[in-house]
């Protein structure tokens, strides 16, 4: 019976994807340069948007929008997919309250802050034969064998609470998370059905797919510096969210074993009372499984960057430009490669473009713009990707991100 | 922290709830196996019920009890009461004795010229001139330490009076009577009294009343004197006078009574049990009991004992005191005593001889006397109920005399598992009937009618098809030798077989009708030929006649069709709790290295056990390869399909239970085949399905 859980538990991962995200650029919009003012300001961010190495846009939309796919569907959203698909998915909400530090007749007054972020990851890298099971089953592939391996998916729902004091501090409570890694998945199906054979190497971390107000508990620290380099240049090396969250209470299993699936074994046919059932189950994960119901700890999905910078002259509609790299501690996620440049637009405006290679597209471009509205108001957009939206049906799909802070 | 960091706050927590990414749902052809199994014979025939020869070749052996005779009752339930009664005038008195002296010095008292001349003369020898009277005088007698007042019906006072005085004594005239009523018991005139000579006479006391303080009184005396001889004059010498009361039947009395036997009863008690001569019985059950009521100031000791019934041993026997009543009242004394397990010889009273069904019985009464005074009439009495109550016996032992009985039994029978409706012709039958003697007599039995029958319960059976036994032997009388008792006292049985089979009945069709029922009807004669009584037999409630039926067929057989057809619960959403499925085909694969095949059909019930559908597939289990002697001697492997439209996986969202529904048959309906136990069909139950996700 295990086995027959180790496709279904394939199976479900692969029903459960959808997109991805890319968190690094929110982060470098985040730091878009507006006008320092020494007064307290509450904030507020969302970021939205899926990525994807092989899905459009459109097919990422079109995927979300339907109810049901049919065949033809199925094979046209296969059809874009090379060796792997791998997506990233973000929803968050951010909001907060800070008081910044400041210089005053000599003295440095010491600022402080605080904000709570709601978010939703949803990360994958998924093998195509294994796609080719979720989508189309064992059945067209019986009488050969289905090679599903090196697959992973994991999904991340938390709140955080952030204290940035030199470093930042977040103490995070879990909602819900799940996690499949399949190392090794060689499946193969008889013609008549009759068996399955099965080489299965694979963990999975669940807590039970439901939200709660405190499934889990975590902390993490952020820290960023900042390192001159000659007059006009300079190094930026942060991470932040590196820690772990400790889920309570969730479903463990490790499996790792060859074994050949013919249905559960029945002693007697003419008798299949319920315990003789749950008995032969019990019997067949108990010889191929090892799972239990208990705590376990996942390293937080950190997000790693360096950035150099370097200023261009003053009174040139050219700010600054800028080369870096980010990784993201999610599934499918690979390093990524970036360069850009700030450039003045208008008075307390700013446009920001940056080139990138790597995450879960292959290679796009993230357009920002921040501007100021009097005194108090400020904004930040964002869009990830855009390649994705002004060509739909070019792989990669987009994200976006809107800040607004109010001085007070 | 001001107020909108918390409104932020808690705007954040509102606005987020889960966002799982919507997925649309599509369909997969899974393809998979669901459950396997193998049967083997021992699943299709219960394993208990088989065996294997040497080769293999599988035998259902049966063993069942057709018929029980137990002993009815080995002796009739047994209930027996006795009552004695003793009244006031069966209770002794005993003999009161009291005895009392006058003295020489006594009599000299008197203040007289005499008197004060051997009053002188006291230690003196001298002449003792003779005197003719003395004045009257008293002498009392204190019985109050025996009893203070006897009223007589009738009764005895004997008065001893012995002269030790130096002189004879003559015109002795006295009286005795009570002191207080001054009744007068005794007036007598006692001529002459020698010296050391005692007078001795008994008086009637009939209708007197004798109280226990007595006047002895003494109206004159004489004596001539010692003459010429010279007598030493003692004051101290003494006239000693002993009145004894004898035969006393008292119609009342205030008196220390002693102890004494009020009852002495032997009984006999004999038990019914039929024709038979039982020399002892073992008891089941029942009880003996003791009840006495005293209205006697004093203490009663009672001991009612069966000297033949024993246990370990020990006789039994009620040991009870019945303590003295209080004035006026009674006092009473009840006991129950369960004898269950007890032996009781039944041969009588040791006295006796040629005596069976028969045993006695010994009630003691007495009284334990405290020596107090006791108020006694003739209202009083001592009431003495015993008995035996329900006494029942699980062994008896003796001749057990002629008896008939008869068994009409039917018994369930179930020779071929799991399978129904059979239809099928057998090579070999082989039964015995066995009848089983518990009983230490001989017994002849009779079998009148065996029948087996298919009826779904024994009320059918009359309605149902039935197949009756054609024997030559029906009817006729079988002589079972009587069993023996174990050194443990346990029956050791003797036993008689009786065999049958296709030559000399028609068994076999008994037996292919794969019966529900066997219907017995067998009778049984104890001693029915014994003509001498003989008193080492014995019976055991526990224990009668069984009659067996031993059977062996050898799985040897043609069949057109061997039905098989279970039913279990089913629980769709227990495997597919989303509802999922949509369609699909469910393929039965089986490799069969049985020597039939046949057809699997799936019926689906709901709870009122309404048919929704049935799943059935056009294709058959093919049977195994057989060779020419009917050996399965290669698996043959089947695909059976059992297409699942949508309907029909409506039909199984509803069903409750699942009837697995198999006919069987052997390639030939006239070449027989042979099961042996390496015989086995593997079959694994695979999914050809169309899943939606969810």
């Amino acid at each position: 019976m295990k086995h027959l859980y180790s496709c279904l538990l394939i199976c479900n991962v692969l029903l459960g994807f959808a997109q991805s995200t890319d968190t690094a650029n929110a982060t470098e919009l985040d730091d878009i340069i507006l006008p320092v003012k020494k007064y307290p300001f509450i904030s507020a961010k969302v970021e939205y948007g899926a990525l994807s190495n092989s899905l459009s846009a459109i097919e990422l939309l079109n995927f979300v929008s339907q109810d049901f796919l049919d065949n033809d569907e199925k094979e046209e959203l296969l059809n874009s997919v090379p060796a792997s698909l791998r997506f990233g998915y973000l929803r968050s909400f951010s909001a907060g309250y800070h008081e910044p530090g400041y210089n005053i007749f000599g003295a440095y007054k010491k600022g402080w802050g605080i904000s709570v972020r709601n978010t939703y990851y949803n990360s994958a890298r998924l093998n195509k034969d294994l796609l080719n099971l979720i989508f189309y089953g064992n059945k067209p592939y019986s009488g050969t064998t289905v090679n599903a391996s090196n697959s992973r998916y994991e999904t991340w729902y938390l709140l955080d609470t952030l204290l940035p004091l030199k470093i930042t501090l977040s103490i995070h409570s879990g909602h819900d998370h799940s996690y499949y890694g399949v190392k090794k998945a060689s499946i193969y199906t008889d013609p008549q059905g009759a068996y399955l054979d099965m080489d299965l190497d694979y963990k999975t971390r669940d807590k039970d797919g439901e939200a709660h107000p405190m499934a889990g508990i975590g902390a993490s620290v952020g820290a960023a510096i900042d390192l001159p380099i000659k007059e006009k240049g300079s190094l930026n090396i942060a991470i932040s969210d590196f820690g772990v969250m400790y889920w309570n209470k969730g479903s463990v299993l490790n499996a790792d074993s060859a074994f050949r699936f013919e249905g559960v074994y029945f002693s007697n046919i003419f008798d299949l009372n319920d315990s003789i059932r749950d008995n032969a189950s019990d019997d067949y994960t108990s010889a191929f499984y090892y799972g239990e119901s208990k705590g376990y700890y996942r390293l937080m999905p950190f997000n790693l960057s360096a950035t150099y910078t370097h200023r261009v002259e003053k009174n040139t509609w050219l700010r600054e430009v800028f080369i870096g790299a980010n990784y993201r501690y999610l599934a499918g996620y690979f390093p990524q490669l970036r360069g850009g440049a700030r450039i003045k637009t208008a008075h307390k405006q700013q446009l920001t473009a940056v080139a990138t290679v790597g995450g879960y597209t292959w290679a796009g471009l993230d357009v920002g713009y921040d501007f100021q509205i009097g005194r108090d108001w400020k904004f930040a957009l964002a869009i990830h990707n855009i390649n994705g939206l002004v060509i739909p049906v070019m792989s990669g799909g987009a994200f976006g991100t809107i800040s607004v802070q109010y001085r007070l | 922290m001001k107020p909108y960091i918390s409104i932020l706050l808690l705007a954040i927590l509102v606005v987020s709830c889960k966002p799982d990414p919507k997925i649309p749902k599509w369909d997969v052809e899974a393809l998979t196996p669901l459950v396997s199994t193998r049967m083997d014979i021992g699943d299709i025939l219960a394993d208990s019920n088989l065996v294997t020869d040497a080769n293999g070749l599988v035998s259902v052996v049966y063993q069942n009890r057709l018929a029980t005779i137990l002993p009815d009752e080995i002796i009739r339930p047994l209930s027996a009461d006795f009552e004695n009664t003793i009244k006031l005038k069966d209770i002794d008195l005993g003999s009161p004795t009291i005895s009392d002296a006058i003295s020489l010095g006594f009599i000299a008292k008197d203040g007289t010229a005499m008197g004060q001349f051997i009053v002188y003369n006291n230690g003196k020898k001298t002449i003792l001139p003779g005197f003719t009277s003395l004045p009257k005088k008293d002498f009392p007698i204190d019985a109050t330490s025996i009893f203070q007042s006897i009223s007589l019906i009738t009764g005895e006072m004997t008065i001893e009076i012995q002269n030790d005085f130096p002189v004879m004594l003559t015109d002795i005239n006295f009286n005795l009577k009570n002191k207080n009523s001054g009744t007068v018991l005794v007036q007598k005139i006692i001529d002459t009294l020698r010296p050391q000579q005692t007078y001795t006479e008994t008086f009637s006391l009939n209708g007197l009343t004798i109280e226990g303080n007595l006047i002895t009184k003494l109206a004159s005396l004489s004596t001539p004197g010692s003459g010429q001889d010279s007598v030493v004059i003692d004051t101290s010498r003494k006239i000693f006078i002993t009145v004894s009361l004898d035969n006393l039947v008292p119609s009342s009395a205030t008196a220390i009574f002693p102890d004494q036997i009020l009852a002495n009863d032997t009984a006999d008690t004999e038990i019914e049990a039929a024709s038979a001569q039982l020399t002892s019985v073992k008891v089941k059950s029942g009880s003996i009991y003791l009840n006495a009521t005293s209205t006697i100031e004093d203490q009663i000791s009672l001991d009612y004992s069966v000297p033949g019934a024993k246990q370990n041993g020990i006789p039994f026997s009620i040991l009870e005191n019945v303590p003295p009543a209080p004035p006026g009242g009674t006092s009473s004394k009840n006991t129950s005593v369960d004898i269950s397990g007890f032996n009781i010889d039944l041969t009588g009273r040791p006295t006796y001889s040629n005596i069976y069904n028969t045993f006695y019985t010994i009630l003691l009464g007495k009284i334990d006397s405290t020596g107090n005074l006791i108020n006694l009439s003739l209202q009083d009495s001592v009431l003495l109920q015993t008995g035996v109550t329900k006494l029942t016996a699980n062994e008896g032992y003796g001749y057990l005399g002629k008896d008939t009985s008869t068994a009409d039994d039917i018994n369930e029978v179930d020779f071929f598992g799991n399978l129904q409706n059979v239809n099928i012709d057998l090579e070999e039958v082989k039964l015995k009937l066995e009848f089983v003697n518990h009983i230490g007599a001989p017994i002849d039995i009779q079998i009148d009618q065996l029948l087996s029958s298919n009826a779904n319960s024994p009320q059918g059976i009359n309605q149902g098809n039935s197949t009756a036994l054609t024997w030559t032997g029906l009817g006729s009388l079988y002589t079972i030798p009587a069993a023996t008792l174990s050194v443990l006292n346990t029956p050791t049985p003797s036993s008689l077989e009786l065999t049958l089979d296709k030559n000399n009945s028609n068994l076999d069709k008994l037996v292919e009708a794969n019966p529900n029922f066997f219907k017995t009807k067998v009778g049984s004669f104890l001693n029915r030929s014994t003509t001498t009584p003989d008193y080492n037999q014995f019976i055991f409630s526990n224990y009668g006649i069984d009659t067996y039926l031993n059977l062996e067929i050898p799985m040897h057989f043609a069949a057109t069709d061997i039905h098989i057809s279970d039913t279990t619960a089913f629980d769709y959403f227990s495997l597919d709790k989303d509802g999922q499925l949509q369609q699909g085909t469910l393929k039965l694969i089986s490799k069969n290295h049985f020597p039939f095949g046949g057809t699997v059909d799936i019926i689906l019930l709901n709870d009122d056990g309404v048919r929704l559908g049935t799943l059935s597939s056009s294709d058959r289990v093919l049977p195994g390869k057989t060779n020419n002697a009917g050996k399965t001697i290669e698996e043959v492997r089947s695909i059976l399909n059992f297409p699942l439209n949508a309907k029909q996986v409506e039909n199984l969202k509803k069903t409750t239970r699942i009837v697995m529904d198999v006919h069987l048959q052997t390639p030939s309906p006239t070449e027989k085949v042979k099961l042996y136990d390496s015989d086995y069909l593997d079959m694994t139950l695979s999914g050809d399905l169309t899943i939606r996700t969810r």
